[in-house]
């Protein structure tokens, strides 16, 4: 069966940084699986012959990397600092070619990247990125800018799920 | 005029840091300084708070050592209600902290000192990182990879969750060790085990080789070692007794009370750091110098009680001396301790007593101080409440690995400083990247962990600066 893999990257208690996480749990529930955090977890289920895996992760590391190999399609889902007004959007990814950032923060690029170099393989990516305006530390829930894009993001994502690999 | 350098941001760190080098007039380098910059005062708001509530608050201090701070505050809980905590509790939380030594060594070695280690201190930069590493050891990336998922999950098992998880608590634990569970680690463990000799068998080579200065030479000062020993001083991270050992191994005194740590144990601070600066109290500051962590644990014990890693203690030993008083001896340390936690797994997940169901002592508050201690990945860890009546916390201290280490993590890069950087340095002279990156690694070799030492969240760069005689920055250099 063909793995789909969801990543929501975050903190919920920062405020719209835990915007990955929510949506993911929203992804967990559609397709009645279990959100799981660390890689090696069963929290999978399927959905229409496709097996929907849910992680969600304060940060990306590189033991997602071979999870990230086994897949067909992966989707990420983070909350960006928007300077001004905007949407969420899906962005598609490729694999970096090279080493960007820090050790602590690896991008989703990053990431394909290294499951390219390690594993031989990767997975058609995308990345729905939310607009985040409030990212203060131990604060729950949403600012209302915020609030107001969840339901264009949802409906991104349900059509990511629903795409089942069209969009590829 | 003396100049400045400074490293900024350091990098392959658990933290944001600077370090500072200080020349005098004639260029002579005559001082070394990690500053660390942030704080974030949990000592401060966890005033208030019920003392049950404090391993959900302090293991929010980290994403990388939650588990540490879980465990530390639950011991200090078992005080505070001054219970004995059922067997198999005791035997599941060191299961727990055992997975989470094992995931931290895992990643401070393959992740953050191979890049060093494996492509050289004069590689590439661009390189010289992650990335790198994998496209020119894929084998032992990925071997790498998977040792830390193991114990990761071994977390979560436990735990319900890799990081954050609340399942240790005052009086014991919440639930037992599920059969699934006993059964996906004792599957694992052969290919956790070929991944730790891979590791070590890949280390030695570069001893033998590249690195064999650096073993004896990297770092080398003499200081005191505090660390758990356990019966006939075996190698211990949870229980036991609380060891300070000299320079020469020899153990200083009776074992130490943990209640009465402020009596060994006193805390300096200085105006160009947020990490404090523990220190022996009888030997003064900066005198009273000691390390904590891998190093001091196979420094203070008499032995370890497991065939591999006994006997990789003893070659360690072999090669470094009976005493490791090299910085460097960190990453071998760290080494030797990923074997003692897959055999000490192994034993205990194969024992039949840890999936007792009687995993937790209950009581209401009986006293009202306590001092939890456990070995941290990176050292001995006390958290110290006092609490009202009502079991609300009214005092907090909690001493951190890092810190502890502070001043040996200052000594190391004076000491790297001045075997690399040449001396005197001209007025105009450039430092090389490979020679900034030396000091950096001197860092390294303790895996430091800024976010608890400092209880700070943040950034994780670091700055190196070129001070002159009178403090004026000269030059810096950032990444």
């Amino acid at each position: 069966m063909a793995l789909d893999l969801v990543i929501g990257i975050g903190n919920p208690l920062r405020g719209d940084d835990g915007v990955g996480p929510h949506l993911a749990a929203t992804v967990a529930a559609s397709v009645a699986t279990t959100v799981a955090t660390t890689v090696s977890s069963p929290g999978s289920a399927g959905h229409g012959g496709v097996q929907v895996q849910v992680l969600v992760v304060h940060q990306l590391t590189p033991e997602l990397a071979e999870p990230l190999s086994e897949a067909r399609r992966a989707l990420f889902l983070d909350a960006w600092l928007a300077s001004t007004a905007s949407r969420p959007c899906l962005q598609p990814l490729r694999p970096a070619p090279h080493w960007e950032g820090s050790s602590h923060r690896l991008t989703p690029a990053v990431l394909l990247g290294l499951a390219d170099l390690l594993y031989g393989a990767t997975p058609t990516a995308q990345l729905l990125l939310v607009p985040a305006f409030v990212m203060e530390p131990m604060a729950e829930g949403f600012s209302p800018p915020l609030r107001r894009g969840l339901p264009r993001a949802r409906r991104l994502l349900s059509q990511w799920l629903a795409s089942g690999g069209d969009d590829a | 005029m003396g100049r400045l350098v400074c490293i900024d941001p350091v990098t392959r760190i658990e933290g944001q840091a600077r370090i500072s080098l200080h020349l005098d007039d004639a260029g002579v380098l005559v001082d070394a300084r990690l500053h660390v910059l942030e704080v974030r005062g949990f000592e401060a708001f966890c005033v208030g708070r019920p003392f049950t509530d404090m391993g959900a608050i302090t293991s929010r201090i980290c994403g990388i050592c939650p588990v540490s701070h879980l465990l530390a505050a639950a011991r200090a809980g078992d005080q505070l209600l001054a219970v004995t905590i059922p067997a198999a509790a005791r035997q599941l939380r060191e299961l727990l902290n055992l997975a989470q030594i094992l995931q931290s060594h895992a990643l401070s070695f393959f992740h953050l000192s191979c890049p060093d280690l494996l492509l050289g201190w004069d590689s590439d930069p661009a390189r010289r990182n992650l990335f790198g590493l994998m496209a020119a050891e894929p084998d032992l990336a990925r071997a790498g990879i998977r040792l830390r998922q193991f114990g990761q999950r071994i977390i979560e098992l436990l735990a319900g969750r890799a990081i954050h998880g609340l399942w240790a608590v005052p009086g014991g634990v919440l639930t037992p060790l599920g059969l699934e569970a006993q059964a996906w680690i004792l599957d694992r463990l052969p290919e956790a085990r070929a991944a730790a000799r891979l590791a070590l068998e890949r280390y030695k080579t570069l001893l033998d080789g590249p690195l064999q200065q650096e073993q004896t030479r990297f770092g080398r000062f003499p200081s005191l070692f505090l660390a758990l020993v356990g019966p006939q001083g075996r190698w211990a991270h949870l229980d036991g007794d609380l060891r300070l050992a000299d320079a020469a191994g020899a153990w200083i005194g009776e074992p130490i009370d943990p209640l009465a740590y402020g009596e060994l144990i006193a805390e300096a601070v200085e105006p160009w750091s947020y990490l404090k600066f523990p220190y022996i109290r009888s030997l003064g500051y900066p005198e009273g110098i000691y390390r904590v962590g891998p190093l001091a644990r196979l420094n203070v014990c008499r032995g370890i009680g497991t065939p591999w890693a006994e006997a990789e203690l003893v070659e360690l030993r072999q090669r470094s001396g009976p005493v490791l008083l090299a910085s460097f001896a960190y990453h071998h340390a760290r080494l030797v301790e990923i074997v003692v936690c897959l055999e000490a797994i192994e034993r205990l997940v194969e024992d039949p007593g840890l999936r007792s169901a009687q995993v937790r002592a209950k009581a209401s508050l009986n006293r009202q101080e306590a001092v939890g201690v456990s070995e941290a990945p990176r050292g001995t860890l006390f958290h110290h409440y006092r609490v009202d009546p009502d079991g609300l916390i009214t005092h907090v201290n909690l001493i951190i690995a890092t810190g502890q280490n502070n001043l040996a993590i200052n000594r190391t890069l004076l000491q790297v400083a001045r075997a690399t950087i040449p001396s005197p340095l001209a007025a105009n002279a450039e430092i090389p990247e490979a020679i900034l990156n030396r000091v950096e690694a001197g860092l390294r070799c303790f895996d430091p962990c800024l976010s608890c030492s400092t209880h700070a969240a943040g950034q994780m760069p670091l700055l190196v600066q070129l001070i002159d005689a009178r403090g004026e920055l000269l030059a810096e250099r950032s990444r």
